[in-house]
């Protein structure tokens, strides 16, 4: 310490001690704030229609493509700390698929990176909400047979200093991992002859109806 | 060029050496401790970031340089000896 020189060394490097004593205990202190939180997701629509995707300038091949519509009602205010970052938010789907080569897929199907300042929304609310990425099966074809798919909302939260952290957004009403079981089914053809039994149920009430006023 | 080196060496006697290492070392900790506190207490780590820095240029500013109360025990040498005091 007897010159200038060695007494700016040696104060930066013991600084870099102290900061990075201090990192430290930023990132430790992240554990401490608990990040329970629950969700509400439901399918609303599932289409499944044959088509070809772009890829990287080119036609992929020809292949079956679930559209999914879904809700999705949640609040991440609870993993929003002073040490997040950000928030990646993303939908997966696990269905069953070919029993002999692909057995078990898990497909992400939307996503959402929330940032951690003051104009972003914690909350979501999402309502008839289209799926973000192609939802295709490995073979090119949903296999037949076993179609039960489950739901999960998965986040990772990003922090300023530390470590990632990997979770699972439970259930609001059942607690589990999986907000909604659907099937990998076309839903347009049964909302269609529920439609047309609807429709025939309306004409029939009409006609009682305006028989009852020929009564009168 | 004289003058010059001693600005730039800036060199202190040995009780100034001690009171550096006290001063730096209580006020980075201290610097660190606060910074924690403040960060955590607001809930924003841009505090903890600017105060960090902010003490770093202050310690620095305090310690660095060679102020005079870093020079007031000079050591004290030996008179030259010469023929005649044998």
């Amino acid at each position: 310490m007897h010159s200038s020189s060695t007494r700016f060394q040696n104060i930066f490097s013991f600084f870099t001690t102290v900061a990075f004593t201090v990192a430290g205990v930023i990132a430790l202190s992240s554990f401490v704030f608990p990040t329970h939180t629950t969700a509400t997701g439901s399918i609303r629509t599932v289409q499944i229609a044959p088509g070809r995707q772009n890829q990287y300038g080119t036609l992929g091949r020809r292949q079956e493509f679930a559209h999914i519509k879904f809700d999705l009602h949640t609040d991440l205010t609870p993993l929003f700390h002073y040490n997040t970052k950000q928030v990646f938010l993303y939908l997966t789907t696990t269905y069953p698929g070919d029993s002999n080569k692909y057995a078990n897929n898990t497909v992400i199907i939307w996503d959402k990176i929330v940032p951690n300042n003051a104009k972003s929304k914690t909350k979501l609310a999402l309502k008839n909400q289209r799926a973000k990425y192609p939802f295709n099966d490995i073979s090119g074809k949903f296999a037949s047979g076993d179609r039960k798919a489950e739901l999960r909302l998965e986040y990772n939260i990003q922090p300023h200093v530390g470590a990632l952290v990997w979770g699972t957004i439970k259930d609001a009403d059942t607690g589990s991992n999986i907000l909604a079981d659907f099937v990998l089914e076309d839903t347009a053809k049964a909302i269609k002859s529920k439609k047309s039994g609807k429709a025939k149920a309306d004409a029939e009430a009409t006609k009682a109806r305006e028989t009852l006023k020929e009564d009168l | 060029m004289d003058p010059v080196y001693k600005v730039l060496d800036g060199f202190i006697d040995f009780e100034g050496q001690k009171l550096v290492e006290q001063i730096s070392s209580t006020c980075l900790v201290a610097v660190g401790l606060v910074s924690l506190t403040v960060g955590f207490a607001l809930q924003d780590l841009v505090y903890t970031l600017y105060i960090m820095g902010a003490g770093l240029i202050l310690t620095m500013l305090v310690t660095v340089p060679p102020w005079p109360f870093y020079n007031r025990n000079a050591p004290r040498f030996l008179g030259v000896k010469t023929e005649k005091d044998e």
